[in-house]
């Protein structure tokens, strides 16, 4: 059950650990009440461990001995009550025994739910997060919030809970039964205190930056490490293995020197109340000497030992507290991220009323505020329309399509499908609309006929097979072990480009959109197949509005409408034909391909 | 598990120090219980009119105290060292994973996959450190604990030795039980977390055909069972752990508390109702009996983690272990004995990918000649890639010879080889860091001259002048340039190298027509004397080519120029018919004519 937290839209960001605390607190209100039977339970647990150095302690009493003689000669020992006593210390250990596994059962799974829920909650964050998000923070650094983060808690969060409980009660009872057993010897345990609390209060504020600083440095590392792996082949090709070992190792290194510091300081701790401990063991066994009561040592010792316990323990987990809070913090950072805008409250979301017409009105949009890309661009496109974008690398196309998917809000203008502004639609209904072919291939680890239903789930077997004929791509399938339940790797290194592409185009045949999106779908594919797809594309493109961004000008002579783009603003539209005759932009950048023919240019390719 | 220790060697003389430390603790910290002994002692035999000496308990006191003080130095300098240990033993361990990376072939990294090799660098690593540091500590203390407190068990009263020598036994049961329970379910958890981190980086790097198809929903359920099952794993891991832990300690009261009735046996014995010496001794067997369990407790420790330690060990010795496909000859000639003519031969090459029965390639042969370029078209999977992956040795060819300079690429010491050539691949990857970073792989010294020259050529020089000259800022993986910058940045990096091949791989395909025709004229000035190999889909980009290898299912169809093969090569034809109409073949003969006469004239 994840945690009912709703997590605002609004941009709050934790700058520091107490924040991220609370936060982690307000979290834990869905295990209200398992926390609250935990609790019990741990503090029943206590209550008995510290009993019993209570009834050791009229055992050991030498005062006490006499007590259990039955018969001085021969020397005869009341072994029933021996038994009894001893019995009953042994049965309060089991008891306590027990009742902390139940406590530590209970929070095993409910650290493990936790951190369940929060990689479902990183998750579904993602998939609200506006595109530029991801433009801005690197997919290692993501995954290690995902991950190492979320481990750091998972993984420590039962023995925080259950320290932090079991200390505190351990402390309290211990000092009650201290007083009652002998109130000098409890004052010289007590002069303790201030000591072990001044040692944890000033180590744990020091070495909680440099935890953080761990964390950070990880999500950096994962970054490059990610990169790295990633672009491997470009590294081995440029030699650039020791540039790209020397950049980790600077990492590395300063990772490893906050990893250092924080264990370091963090470590300082238990030897310190270790110290403070045995400064009251020799305070005890010099006073309790002094008031020549041996029967309340040995009981004191237990005591003792009980008694700087907690703080022991927090040394201990100290270093996990810390890791953990720096993690949260990060985590957070991550889930009070600001949202892509919420769909309307009443968004249209009949998928039926969209027919593709699209109308652009004074659209500005720019990717950064203080770089403006698109500026006052109106646009008017009917139903069924095939329209080619152009223009020069960089004037735009794809901007133009992240617009039409509404991947990014514009700033100003207004863009409308069908009458109707495309900011109230739901998202949902708005992209389902659109059949999308990128360049960037997406495949993921899954057999192939996974990847091609990703388009529409329900489709027949019979359904994905025809996609992957019209794709030209079901030989190829047929031929690979398996079939359609070939294996892909993790982004689809066992096929070459051209086929990954074939498998995008597939996935978005199978899914009948109304309104369809190529760009640069065919780059990767030769021409041959390009062609032998020509006439399936040209029947899937009928009736629906086409946009098509190509650099082979072959592929879109035939659209409706060319819109020649450069500089993120329009500059021509037509058909291939008027372009050609008004022999402007599109005009050049079409005769480009044939340079060298009738102008006496130097030739293209290299020949001296 | 030890194999790992020995590559840690740097890091012994840190070893050695913190087991000095912590012998040192251990051993001052074993003199406590025996001045409170001497303290119990003292009083049970004090006259009971005197009372107690008050000198000997303040000076027993106070010895006490000293020692303290100097247990406390060496444990704080256990500390400092031990931290420094594990520190530095994660760093080790993650710089020689990202080494050995380094060094992988395509198929080792295809085959481990990224994700899981992301993990094992941190995750798994983590869980080393963590084992180490304890380890260090215990391997040390417990063991000393254990020996001192015997033996001075033994010297008080062999009789309390028993409850030692049964206890122990019991422990040992108990931890090699949840040993054989646990250590399987270990290994499963970091696979889990394996496919976890997998799920996760795929719905990063496709977040948007993801929100395009809408399937979030789908990636979530997906999602969700993999978190689910990883999750159940680690209650299991967790519930074994949570229930073996009170069992022991249990074991470990019932033993302390047995001490005293051990004593109360002895005392009835003694048969001396009055024997208070022996009083004193149980309470001081008490402490050694409880020393020695808590070693044994710390050990118990070790015991249990060992098995997902040892899991996550085998994971990164494994990909440590991994053999690079692609190895360095031993024999290679030496860089400067090789006179760099910038040819690339193929010699009746076959090629078969390891997983793969038919020859992806088979008899390709050709040359490339210095000032000349040799384009390689044809189908989606006829072999064009991986034909010119065999010249940097990505691969390595099954039967024939690839020939670079006229020695086989395999002569070559794998980074010499690397530096005689200008290579392009297909997707442009960019690395973080800024413009003047990314062109330097090319070339380490590169100026800025030399640097503002290839982006000129690659046509860059505009867009990045704009933004802030060399000094732009990449993000990862190139985010914050459009699909064709990329490529002509990846262009430019190449162009910086100078080299004599280039070898570009279809990567003028996200180039509008107007820039790829830019770029190729200045690139044609640029590289007067180095041959040129160009995998390309367009036809009208490779019209001018010398030779024109066509492929078709790992074959050569044929090899000649446009003209030669416009008239003699079927698949050829049937390439450009499906890019030109009749109009526009007759212009590109034209142009042919056009540069024969241009030849011709010079």
């Amino acid at each position: 059950m994840p945690p009912k937290m709703q997590m605002s839209g609004r941009q709050s960001r934790p700058k520091n650990s107490k924040q991220s605390f609370l936060k982690l607190l307000i979290e834990f209100r869905a295990y209200r009440t398992k926390l609250i039977i935990i609790s019990l339970i741990i503090i029943a647990g206590a209550v008995l461990q510290v009993m019993v150095p209570v009834f050791i302690q009229p055992i050991l009493n030498i005062n006490n001995l006499q007590s259990y003689v039955l018969n001085a000669t021969p020397l005869t020992l009341n072994w029933l009550r021996i038994a009894g006593d001893f019995g009953l210390i042994i049965g309060f250990y089991i008891v306590s025994a027990i009742l902390n596994m139940f406590a530590l059962l209970l929070l095993v799974r409910i650290a493990n739910d936790y951190g369940y829920s929060l990689r479902n909650k990183i998750k579904k964050k993602l998939d609200r997060l506006p595109l530029s998000y991801f433009d801005k923070h690197s997919y290692g650094e993501i995954l290690s919030k995902g991950t190492n983060d979320v481990d750091a808690i998972t993984q420590s969060l039962n023995q925080i809970v259950y320290q932090t409980l079991h200390s505190i009660s351990l402390f309290v009872g211990v000092l009650v039964a201290m007083f009652i057993i002998n109130w000098r010897l409890a004052l010289v345990t007590l002069a303790t205190l201030p000591l072990s609390l001044l040692i944890t209060f000033t180590i744990t504020k020091t070495s909680q930056k440099q935890f953080v600083k761990f964390q950070v440095k990880t999500g950096e590392l994962e970054g490059i490490v990610e990169e790295n792996f990633s672009g491997l082949s470009i590294i081995q090709l440029y030699n650039q293995q020791q540039n790209q070992i020397d950049k980790f190792e600077a990492v590395n290194k300063e990772m490893t020197k906050a990893n250092w510091v924080s264990q370091l300081l963090s470590a300082f701790i238990f030897p310190s109340i270790r110290f403070v401990n045995n400064l009251g063991f020799v305070g005890v066994s010099v006073v309790g000497g002094l008031i020549n009561d041996s029967g309340s040592i040995a009981a004191f010792l237990l005591f003792l030992n009980m008694f700087t316990l907690p703080f022991q323990q927090l040394g201990q987990i100290s270093g996990i507290i810390q890791t953990t809070l720096a993690g949260a913090e990060r985590i957070f950072e991550l889930l009070d991220a600001k949202e892509e805008d919420k769909d309307i409250p009443d968004a249209i979301s009949d998928e039926t009323l969209i027919h593709g017409e699209y109308k652009f009105r004074n659209v500005a949009f720019s990717y950064s505020p203080d770089k403006p890309l698109i500026e006052n661009m109106n646009l008017d496109i009917k139903q069924g329309d095939i329209v080619a974008i152009v223009g020069p690398t960089g004037a735009g196309k794809t901007t133009l399509v992240n617009l039409v998917m509404r991947f990014y809000e514009i700033s100003e203008g207004e863009i409308t499908l069908d009458g109707v502004n495309i900011r109230d639609y739901k998202r949902e209904t708005l992209r389902s609309s659109v059949g999308m072919v990128l360049q960037d291939t997406w495949i993921f680890k899954g057999t192939i006929g996974a990847n091609i239903r990703y388009g529409r789930s329900d489709a027949s077997e019979e359904d994905m097979i025809l996609a992957a004929e019209s794709a030209k791509v079901h030989h190829f399938i047929t031929t690979l072990p398996g079939g359609y339940n070939f294996v892909l790797n993790e982004d689809g290194t066992n096929i070459s480009q051209g086929q990954r592409q074939l498998i995008t185009i597939a996935r978005a045949i199978i899914s009948n959109p109304r309104i369809l999106i190529l760009d640069e779908a065919t780059s990767s594919v030769d021409t041959r197949t390009e062609y032998a797809i020509q006439t399936v594309m040209e029947d899937i493109m009928k009736n629906r509005t086409t946009f098509i961004i190509a650099h082979r000008l072959s592929t879109i002579k035939n659209a409706k409408k060319i819109i020649v783009m450069n500089r993120g603003s329009i500059i021509e539209t037509g058909t291939h034909q008027e372009l050609l005759a008004a022999n402007g932009f599109y005009a050049e950048l079409y005769n480009a391909q044939f340079l060298g023919s009738s102008q006496n240019v130097e030739p293209v390719i290299a020949s001296n | 598990m030890l194999k790992l220790l020995k590559l840690m060697k740097s890091l012994w003389w840190q070893l050695i120090i913190v087991f000095i430390f912590v012998a040192l603790q251990t051993i001052l910290q074993l003199q406590l219980p025996g001045y409170t002994n001497e303290i119990t002692a003292q009083l049970s035999q004090a006259d009971p009119l005197l009372g107690p000496d008050m000198n000997f308990i303040l000076m027993t006191g106070l010895k006490m105290l000293g020692i303290s003080l100097l247990g406390f130095a060496a444990a704080i300098g256990q500390m400092v060292t031990n931290a420094s240990l594990m520190a530095n033993f994660g760093k080790i361990l993650r710089s020689k994973l990202f080494k050995q990376v380094q060094n992988y072939s395509i198929s080792n990294i295809n085959k481990v996959g990224t994700s899981s090799l992301l993990t094992r660098i941190n995750s798994d690593t983590r869980v080393l450190q963590t084992f180490i540091f304890m380890l260090t500590r215990t391997a040390i203390m417990a063991p000393t604990f254990m020996v001192v407190g015997t033996l001075k068990l033994l010297q008080i009263n062999p009789m309390y030795t028993s409850i030692i020598l049964i206890g122990m036994p019991i422990v040992l049961i108990v931890i090699v039980v949840t040993f054989k329970i646990a250590s399987p379910l270990f290994s499963l958890v970091q696979e889990k977390l394996d496919y976890v981190t997998l799920l996760f980086r795929e719905g990063l790097t496709g977040v948007r055909v993801v929100r395009a198809f809408n399937q979030e929903e789908r990636e979530f359920r997906f999602f969700d069972k993999a978190n689910r099952s990883m999750t159940d794993v680690n209650i299991k891991v967790g519930k074994i752990m949570e229930f073996v832990n009170p069992i022991i300690s249990v074991i470990f009261n019932i033993a302390y508390v047995s001490v005293f009735i051990v004593g109360f046996m002895l005392f009835e014995q003694s048969g001396d109702a009055t024997n208070k010496i022996l009083f004193s001794q149980t309470i001081g067997a008490a402490g050694y009996v409880n020393s020695i369990m808590m070693s044994f407790l710390m050990l118990s420790f070790i015991f249990i983690m060992f098995p997902r330690s040892a899991a996550s060990a085998k994971r990164i010795l494994a990909a440590l272990n991994l053999e690079p496909e692609i190895r360095n000859n031993v024999n290679a000639l030496p860089i400067t004995e090789i006179e760099d003519a910038g040819v690339v031969e193929f010699k009746n090459v076959l090629f078969t990918f390891s997983d793969n029965q038919h020859p992806t390639l088979s008899h390709i042969s050709f040359t490339t000649k210095p000032g000349q370029v040799t384009a390689i078209i044809g189908s989606t999977g006829s072999g064009k890639s991986s034909l010119i992956n065999l010249i940097p040795r990505f691969f390595d060819a099954t039967e024939g010879q690839v020939l670079v300079n006229n020695i086989d690429v395999k002569d070559y010491q794998v980074n010499d080889l690397r530096t005689k050539i200008g290579f392009v691949p297909q997707q442009a990857v960019l690395f973080s860091g800024s413009v003047r970073d990314n062109l330097r792989f090319g070339k380490s010294d590169a100026t800025d001259e030399e640097m503002i020259e290839a982006l000129k050529v690659a046509q860059s020089w505009n867009f990045v002048k704009k933004k802030e000259g060399l000094d732009t800022m990449v993000s990862q993986g190139g985010k914050n340039f459009s699909g064709g910058q990329k490529q002509r940045l990846a262009i430019a990096r190449a162009l910086v190298r100078k080299p004599n091949i280039y070898i570009f791989d279809d990567s003028f395909s996200a180039l509008d027509f107007k820039t790829d025709i830019k770029l190729r004229t200045a690139l044609s000035n640029y590289a007067k004397n180095a041959s040129v190999i160009i995998v390309a889909q367009r036809v009208s980009s490779i019209i001018n080519a010398e030779q024109i290898v066509v492929l078709d299912e790992g074959k050569m169809m044929g090899i000649g120029t446009h003209a030669q093969l416009l008239s003699s090569c079927l698949v050829y034809q049937e390439i450009v018919k499906s890019q030109m109409d009749k109009d526009e073949i007759e212009k590109t003969m034209q142009i042919e004519k056009d540069v024969l006469a241009f030849e011709g004239g010079e």
